[in-house]
């Protein structure tokens, strides 16, 4: 009796963590669909066939880290930065369950589903391939175009290339861009930056700068420059220094204070 | 020659002489990425460079019937044309300024000859 018991209570239990586990799962499918028709993620494209939904890694336009634009960019990209871009179909534009399904596509990817997007010259080209995805190559407006595998074309939509006028340096773990001009950092203490372009009206504009980062005294800090826009500064003596920064066509430096 | 035969020939000479002539194109559902200036028209077709415009194009014959129709671009370094999935929508890409022209065929025949301009982006302020 004792040890049907144990075994209905097992049951039960083996149930039970199944039906967690279900529950967990369907979870976690269900955020693995894309956006629903009509989310602002989505630039309709138009012939009507479908969306394209925007990604980079300048942690404003799109999620930190991430790659998924909440909102694709209305203010433009920024020359001379790089991006990526995928076309979905009109029938798969929900957020339920979707074959195959992706969580976040990387910030230069192109193809989804066998539907690749570029962009036409002179103002978009191909990105360099340790980029990868779409460069903005030249100030404009220029059109992204999704094909079919034998090269049909699907959709497009127009992008305007805006010139960005101002580098504005921030918090890596920010979304909100507050530009920092003094850098503080502890001693053996790391802090993380990225950068977004602006226009001439203060607007952020989309899309990955290409940036390099120095400082004048490695003694008291230094800068590791990474390929997916994140500067991480270390702390490493005590004193001042000062990192400059270069991308887009423009310059700019950082105060550093190792404290 | 037996009579089997001259009336097989008759019939076959009947065909061709009836066969449905060229009448008219229609245009319909023009689509600029950049410009509502970018145009595809019998008289001229317009297109930004860098962009695309795409329009629905038919050829019908005197029966009303539509006819087979290939479309095919003088200089595909200046304009380039190329199908969508959109039956009968044809997107004309402009690569660089220049002029050129594009030419409308059905069975081998040329229908119609359109200039084509591809123009540069105003500049901006």
């Amino acid at each position: 009796m004792a040890a049907a018991l144990a075994g209905a209570k097992g049951l039960r239990m083996h149930t039970l963590a199944r039906i967690v586990i279900a529950v967990a799962a369907l979870g976690t499918v269900a955020c693995t669909g894309n956006p629903d028709v009509g989310d602002q993620a989505y630039k309709q494209g138009s012939l009507g066939n479908g969306g394209f939904l925007f990604g980079c890694a300048d942690g404003v336009a799109c999620k930190p880290f991430s790659g998924d634009a909440k909102k694709f960019p209305t203010n433009g990209v920024a020359a001379g930065s790089t991006f990526g871009v995928r076309f979905v179909a009109s029938s798969d534009q929900h957020s339920d369950v979707v074959v195959p399904a992706i969580v976040n596509f990387d910030t230069d990817d192109t193809t989804y589903n066998g539907v690749t997007v570029g962009g036409l010259e002179p103002f978009f080209t191909e990105a360099p391939t340790s980029n990868g995805g779409i460069l903005a190559s030249q100030v404009g407006a220029g059109t992204l175009m999704a094909r079919k595998s034998d090269g049909t074309i699907l959709d497009f939509i127009s992008l305007r290339v805006v010139k960005a006028v101002k580098l504005v340096v921030y918090d890596a773990s920010q979304t909100s861009p507050l530009d920092v001009t003094t850098l503080s950092l502890a001693k053996g203490g790391q802090k993380q930056l990225r950068v977004v372009g602006q226009d001439v009206g203060t607007n952020n504009l989309a899309g990955s700068i290409q940036t390099a980062w120095s400082v004048d005294n490695t003694a008291v800090a230094t800068v590791d420059h990474t390929d997916d826009g994140v500067a991480t500064f270390a702390g490493v003596s005590t004193g001042t220094a000062t990192a400059t920064l270069t991308g887009g066509g423009l310059s700019r430096t950082v105060s550093v204070e190792v404290k | 020659m037996n009579l089997q035969k001259l009336l097989g020939i008759a019939a076959v000479a009947t065909m061709v002489a009836c066969g449905h002539d060229y009448d008219h194109t229609e245009i319909s559902q023009i689509i600029g990425s950049y410009s509502s200036a970018d145009d595809v028209s019998l008289a001229h077709i317009e297109v930004t460079e860098g962009n695309v415009v795409t329009a629905h194009i038919v050829i019908k014959n005197d029966d009303n019937e539509k006819m087979p129709l290939r479309i095919v671009p003088a200089d595909t370094t200046t304009l380039d044309l190329e199908p969508t999935i959109n039956p009968d929508v044809y997107a004309f890409i402009g690569k660089k300024s220049g002029k050129t022209t594009v030419q409308f065929i059905s069975d081998d025949e040329r229908i119609i000859t359109i200039h084509v301009d591809v123009v540069p982006e105003p500049s901006g302020p």
